[in-house]
Formats: structure tokens, sequence, C-alpha cells
């Protein structure tokens, strides 16, 4: 069982926006009890992700928690659009992949960055990346 | 265009012969470029051949903030200038490394007296060797 707390909803719509997200959950992280390197992480997580938002779709949401579990508690970030898709999300998960530009999605990026991390998108109608960091 | 001195701005100051740019902000894309025009010019118009950028108020540094980082580094070396990445945090160099970001030929310094100890010391900074792939695990990019 998990137990959510001060959940919250940030839209990302420009790169103000995309900056109040990544404060935001600076913030919380801080708040739950991160370090400095685990607050980075997060906060990089969330910029990839919103960065992505505004590249591919445009506008989207990111979705903030904190998390208590039994025995271990932390963060949830949700990020989500109604933009196009992602056609191959297995190749979009490979380092060094990308449809536009060089960089790529950062989507194995930010894997490494959190504990737990699930996407699901269709084609045309969004995608949704749920990832989770634990407290060491 | 016509705007920009209203936005915040990259200082740039000149430092016993080294231009040390201290980037507090939270990096944009905008205040990113105007950086890069700014410091550009400021090594044309100087004759400076050192710079050093001063990360240490960076607090988030995302792959493609780096990545216009790197261009700002490799535009000052085509200036004929040297760059030193001064005190990034460890948070910062963490999520980098998660990022897998390429890391190749930058120069960094663990504070900004490092870096100017680094640039005064005398250069034994090797050329980097010719790229002749002997390093292992080189990223290549997808064909396009």
């Amino acid at each position: 069982m998990v137990r959510r707390s001060e959940e919250s909803r940030l839209p990302v719509g420009d790169e103000v926006e995309l900056m109040q997200a990544v404060l935001h959950v600076g913030r919380l992280a801080q708040q739950a009890g991160f370090d400095q390197v685990g607050c980075a992480k997060l906060m990089t997580a969330v910029s990839e992700l919103a960065r992505n938002i505004l590249k591919y779709a445009g506008r989207g949401t990111i979705l903030t928690a904190r998390l208590e579990g039994v025995g271990k508690s932390g963060i949830e970030v949700v990020a989500e659009d109604r933009g196009p898709g992602i056609a191959d999300v297995e190749k979009a998960l490979q380092d060094h992949f990308s449809t536009s530009g060089t960089l790529g999605l950062g989507l194995p990026g930010v894997r490494r960055m959190v504990d737990e991390f699930a996407i699901v998108s269709a084609p045309n109608q969004g995608t949704r990346v749920t990832t989770r960091k634990w407290l060491p | 265009m016509d705007d920009t001195s209203q936005l915040p701005r990259v200082t740039i100051n000149l430092l016993r012969g080294c231009l040390v740019a201290t980037i507090q902000l939270d990096l944009d894309r905008v205040v990113l470029g105007q950086f890069r025009k700014d410091l550009l010019a400021r090594l044309a118009s100087a004759g400076v051949k050192q710079v050093i950028l001063d990360c240490s108020g960076i607090e988030v540094l995302d792959a493609e903030d780096f990545d216009a980082l790197r261009r700002t580094v490799a535009m000052a070396s085509l200036m004929g200038a040297r760059s030193v990445l001064a005190g990034l945090q460890p948070g910062v160099v963490s999520a980098l490394i998660d990022l897998d970001v390429d890391l190749d030929g930058l120069h960094a310094a663990l504070s900004v007296d490092d870096a100017f100890r680094q640039l005064e010391a005398p250069t034994e900074v090797t050329e980097p060797p010719p790229d002749t792939g002997g390093e292992e695990e080189e990223p290549d990019g997808p064909p396009q």
C-alpha cells in the first residue's frame, strides 16, 4: 500500500511553467528528505520530461505527489500529454535514439535517475510517463 | 530581439586575464543564447584566451542546457580560447552522468580558484589526440 499526499497538478505549456515544475519538485524532494544529489536528479528528470512535453506535444501536465509506503517513502512524478505519442516506445528507451534533432527523448537518462519508471503511449493519443524515486 | 536589454544576463567579468562568467541563474534558452553572444563579443574585443564558466550556482542542468553550454565552450575554442567549467555541484554532475551526455574534451575544476590554478599552470595540457576511436564505448548516434 502506498499512500499519496501533497498532490499537485502543474501545467506545462512554456519555459516558465517548465521551470516552475522543476522548482516545485525540488522543494517537494527537499521536504521529503532527499539529499542534494537526489533532489538534483529529480529536478533534472522533471526538466527532461517537461521538455519532451513542450517539444513534442506543445503542452501537458506534470503531476507530483509524496509517497508513503511500508518502510519507504518517496516522490512520484507523472508527465502526461495528449501529443502525438511515441510510435516505438522500446526504441525511445534506447540510448541515443532520436526522431527530432540530436538529443533524443532523454528517457533512458530519466529512467536511470529514478527507481521506478513506466511509460504508456499511443500514437495520436498521448504519452504518460510515471516515475518514482524512493528515499535511500 | 529588441527587448533583450530587459532579460536577465549572465555576468561576464575580466579577471586576471581571464573571462569569468558567473552562471547563477536558472538557465533557459534565451538567457544562454544571449550569454553566447555576449561571450563571443567579449572574446573578440578583449583578445582573451581563457574562459572560466562558474557553474556553482546551477541547480539543474538537463541534457539540452548542457548541450547549449557545450556548444558555448566549442564556440570559445574556435575563438582560440580555452574554457574550464568550475564548481559543478555533485547533484548536477550525477544527473549528467545518468543522462549519458558527451563529456569529451571538457575541462572542469572544483572551484573558480581551482580553475585559475589550472589555467595558470604551465600548459602541460596536451593536445587532444586525433580521434582514433581508441576510447572504449564511444557513443555513436544512429545514422540519419
